[in-house]
């Protein structure tokens, strides 16, 4: 039994015909790390702080000032780069349709990436946990193998990966039924029909 | 009078900082939006309402940080 669909919504990559089902980020365990790094240098610019403070001689006005300021910019820096990080996570969002797989990938300058994939073509769809980690917090990584071709897709950090695994797996099977209605009004329709199975 | 040049430099560099990261995120986040007018979505999509005044606070609690650290370091 499939979960009603998510309200339908356009999005850039989206064909008419297509019905969404369900979209995801990457699991919030991603950013833990950019966290650690703030969390690690904030320290830093304390005790940085305290020791400036303390062992920098009253005299060296300058050198005490100027260690102050570095200290400030590698503070200000991190915070920077965990908005960055933040942002680059709101950016990348794996959109689920009754038909395709979109996968989209920007970051603010540098990335801006657009994948998908046709559910009907996929052969192996397969999901793999590793680590206490992702077996406590329940995400992994999806592996999406199409057909005839050699490639696929693989979206890591998928959080809820079980759920998700079954669900796209359903999704194929509807999807692989229509092709082959599709396919039986006009053969023409299907390219690689004879490769799927009865 | 240096002290006050430093602040000075501290906060525009926090406001740059803060307007140019809020300005290309909103420019690539609109059509992930998934909806007509990107202002508001709903709080499981992008709530872009939410997040400008993530943006905002985040950078007003970094400039009251650094004022209040070289204020009282300085």
């Amino acid at each position: 039994m499939i979960p009603p669909p998510q309200a339908d919504f356009d999005f850039p990559g989206k064909d008419r015909a297509e019905r969404v089902q369900f979209y995801f980020r990457h699991h919030w365990v991603k950013i833990v790390w950019p966290l650690t790094r703030l969390i690690f240098w904030t320290v830093v610019f304390l005790l940085g702080s305290v020791l400036v403070e303390n062992m920098v001689p009253a005299e060296s006005v300058l050198l005490r000032r100027a260690l102050l300021l570095i200290l400030l910019g590698f503070f200000l820096l991190s915070n920077f780069l965990i908005l960055l990080q933040t942002y680059k996570h709101l950016l990348w969002v794996t959109i689920v349709t009754d038909k395709k797989i979109h996968r989209i990938r920007k970051s603010l300058l540098l990335i801006n990436e657009h994948q998908s994939i046709d559910l009907w073509t996929l052969e192996d769809i397969s999901m793999d946990q590793r680590g206490i980690m992702q077996n406590i917090f329940g995400y992994g990584s999806l592996h999406m193998i199409m057909q005839a071709k050699d490639v696929g897709m693989t979206i890591r950090y998928t959080p809820g990966i079980v759920e998700k695994h079954r669900r796209i797996m359903i999704l194929r099977e509807k999807a692989r039924s229509q092709a082959m209605l599709r396919g039986q009004e006009d053969p023409q329709n299907i390219p690689s029909l004879a490769i799927l199975p009865a | 009078m240096q002290l006050i040049l430093i602040l000075a430099g501290i906060t525009l560099i926090v406001v740059l900082g803060e307007t140019v990261l809020w300005t290309l995120f909103r420019r690539q986040a609109a059509p992930l939006c998934f909806e007509a007018e990107a202002d508001m979505c709903s709080p499981r999509r992008l709530n872009m309402r939410a997040l400008g005044l993530f943006a905002l606070g985040h950078g007003g609690t970094l400039l009251v940080i650094s004022w209040v650290y070289l204020i009282l370091l300085w």
